[in-house]
């Protein structure tokens, strides 16, 4: 039993929650589809990785071997459009906690939690969009880093898009990014069972 | 009908039954995805056979290093008795496959892992090694071009040193 009532999984969910809170028509299940679109970016990006060299010189031939070659290939593009689905769902996600006002008191701490968490999957969204190393992702991202004003050079390991760039935005979205995902998800999930999900209207 | 205990018994253990059938097949297709998405995609097999030059290119008494670094194996030219005699002796050491350097001066291939020594015919004379170097299969073909097939072995410790494939007398 010992193992049931310390088990983390099983107390993730509220001990509570009123009937209306549950409905689909209420929370729209956005925050749940969210985090198992993580789950699926996080097995399937796992894979990628035994794949995946982040170099100039292999990064896309790695790519057009996942698309050209690899069995079940389809992985990398299950990933990418997870991802895009993703700042998706986050978005209707906030949009939903927004209309239903469950970001006031006491949730306020949540919703900031959730604003970093939105922040990273767009920095998920930025960092992966490169990896492939296209045309499409060097243009991006060259545009990108430039609305980062000053802090350009930083993001970029260098004064344009090469190599340097390239390897960092690789550890931000296989290592860094995952991580504090990883611990600000256990956070988010935490403060709605020690909240509870706000009622209906 | 009533829905009594033993209907009621029935449906739940054939509810199990298809849950834990789609929750077993759901593991082992995703399993099968996994291995097959991570299995190497092959297409390594070309390029095993490759030319190696005319005999007469290969002095006597010497060892061609040629092809060490881009095939992996030596072209010793052995002068015995009978004549000349070429064989290609590949280059991973027999201990724990780690790459054998020749040393003209000692007329020794040494491992620099640890420290196996063959003679210029393969033989192992010192170090853990425990069998001498293989041998890959070697032949003329039509334009008296030398071909060395670097999957084809042939080991010394078998009796397979005598096989006509192993060597080439020239």
């Amino acid at each position: 039993m010992g193992v049931v009532r310390n088990n983390f999984f099983l107390h993730l969910h509220p001990v509570r929650i009123s009937a209306t809170a549950i409905d689909p028509r209420f929370t729209w299940c956005m925050g749940g589809i969210t985090f198992l679109l993580f789950l699926v970016e996080t097995v399937t990006g796992v894979l990628l990785m035994f794949y995946y060299r982040p170099t100039i010189e292999c990064a896309y031939q790695d790519m057009l071997k996942l698309r050209d070659v690899a069995a079940f290939g389809v992985l990398r593009e299950i990933h990418r459009w997870g991802g895009h689905a993703m700042v998706v769902t986050v978005l209707l996600h906030m949009y939903r906690v927004f209309l239903t006002g469950s970001y006031k008191t006491p949730r306020e701490f949540n919703w900031c939690v959730g604003v970093v968490l939105m922040l990273l999957t767009l920095l998920f969204s930025f960092t992966g969009y490169l990896l492939p190393w296209d045309q499409l992702s060097l243009w991006a991202v060259t545009v990108g880093a430039n609305m980062a004003g000053d802090a350009r050079a930083v993001l970029l390991g260098s004064s344009s898009v090469n190599e340097e760039t390239l390897n960092r935005f690789y550890v931000l979205h296989c290592v860094a990014l995952p991580l504090m995902s990883a611990v600000l998800i256990g956070l988010h999930f935490w403060r709605v069972r020690k909240d509870g999900i706000s009622g209906p209207l | 009908m009533r829905f009594g205990r033993r209907l009621f018994l029935r449906g739940w253990c054939s509810a199990l039954a298809v849950g834990v059938a789609a929750l077993t097949s759901t593991t082992v297709g995703w399993l099968a995805v996994v291995g097959r998405f991570l299995a190497p995609s092959g297409s390594q097999k070309e390029g095993r056979i490759f030319k190696a030059g005319h005999p007469g290119e290969f002095l006597p008494g010497k060892v061609d290093t040629r092809f060490s670094q881009s095939r992996g194996v030596w072209i010793v030219c052995d002068a015995g008795p009978s004549g000349r005699c070429l064989y290609a002796l590949r280059v991973r050491c027999t201990h724990l496959g780690c790459l054998t350097r020749w040393h003209e001066g000692e007329g020794l291939f040494r491992c620099p892992c640890h420290g196996s020594a063959f003679t210029m015919r393969g033989l192992n004379v010192a170090g853990p090694a425990p069998r001498p170097l293989e041998r890959c299969a070697i032949c003329l073909n039509e334009e008296g071009h030398i071909e060395i097939d670097t999957e084809r072995t042939y080991r010394q410790e078998r009796g397979e040193w005598s096989d006509p494939a192993s060597y080439l007398v020239v």
